[in-house]
């Protein structure tokens, strides 16, 4: 195990994807942006959840990040100035043809990716 | 928490004044600021790249500052694009495209409640479309 996740620090510094690094006391550590933890499950839970990863063919851990994101959205504030933002945006340009999302598809195969 | 799919084609009218669903889709929008709006981002290299070509920088700049801010990424895992891929391969030559086939799999697999999209194909994902398409 990286040391500085032994030692129950916040870190930048890359540590193994291993099994075993799932990481003990609490501690965390951080891993391209995610915070690696330990929370214990019941059995019938942790079934739901091998259930529902095989399901969608995704790692366990993206099921518990979804679930987080639905029971615990971002703040409440933040979001509705983002979205204040975003609603502002609509209408800001004018296509003259108004075809623009009808045709995306043909307009995205006529683009230099 | 309703979690809402957001289509390339939904993204362009909500920019597009021009678009006669423009209005529509900003109602709609404007009814979902307390959704978990949802995308993957081949939808949004799609968005950039037609925004870009039809808007200019300026397109651009107003998805990646100001829309897409409040849509949360979904991942589209290496398995579910390979299925995807060799669904479209045998699909062609399918009017479908290949970002909208992906839309319909992160659909399917995240439970999505509804679909934000002008695009009528999305309707063999069974679920909502909104605006109504009808």
């Amino acid at each position: 195990m990286n040391a500085a996740c032994e030692n129950g620090g916040v870190t930048s510094r890359k540590c193994p994807l291993v099994k075993a690094d799932v990481i003990s006391r609490g501690s965390l550590c951080y891993h391209d942006n995610v915070i690696r933890t330990q929370i214990s499950l019941t059995e019938d839970q942790m079934r739901r959840l091998r259930q529902e990863a095989q399901r969608r063919g995704v790692p366990i851990a993206a099921v518990v990040r979804d679930a987080v994101d639905r029971v615990v959205p971002g703040s409440a504030a933040s979001r509705s100035v983002a979205f204040a933002r975003a609603l502002a945006a609509t209408g800001r340009f004018d296509s003259q043809t108004g075809d623009i999302a009808a045709r995306h598809d043909e307009l995205a195969g006529e683009i230099d990716w | 928490m309703t979690r809402v799919f957001v289509d390339t084609s939904a993204l362009l009218t909500l920019l597009d004044r021009a678009d006669p669903r423009h209005e529509a889709a900003r109602e709609t929008f404007a009814g979902l600021a307390d959704a978990d709006l949802v995308t993957h981002g081949y939808v949004v290299a799609e968005s950039l790249a037609v925004a870009r070509r039809l808007f200019g920088v300026d397109g651009a700049i107003a998805l990646l500052d100001d829309m897409l801010p409040v849509v949360r990424l979904l991942p589209v895992e290496p398995e579910l694009h390979a299925g995807v891929q060799a669904r479209y391969r045998a699909s062609l030559p399918s009017g479908v495209s290949f970002v909208d086939r992906v839309s319909f799999a992160v659909i399917e697999r995240d439970q999505v409640d509804a679909a934000f999209t002008m695009d009528q194909d999305f309707e063999v994902t069974g679920v909502p479309l909104i605006p109504s398409l009808g």
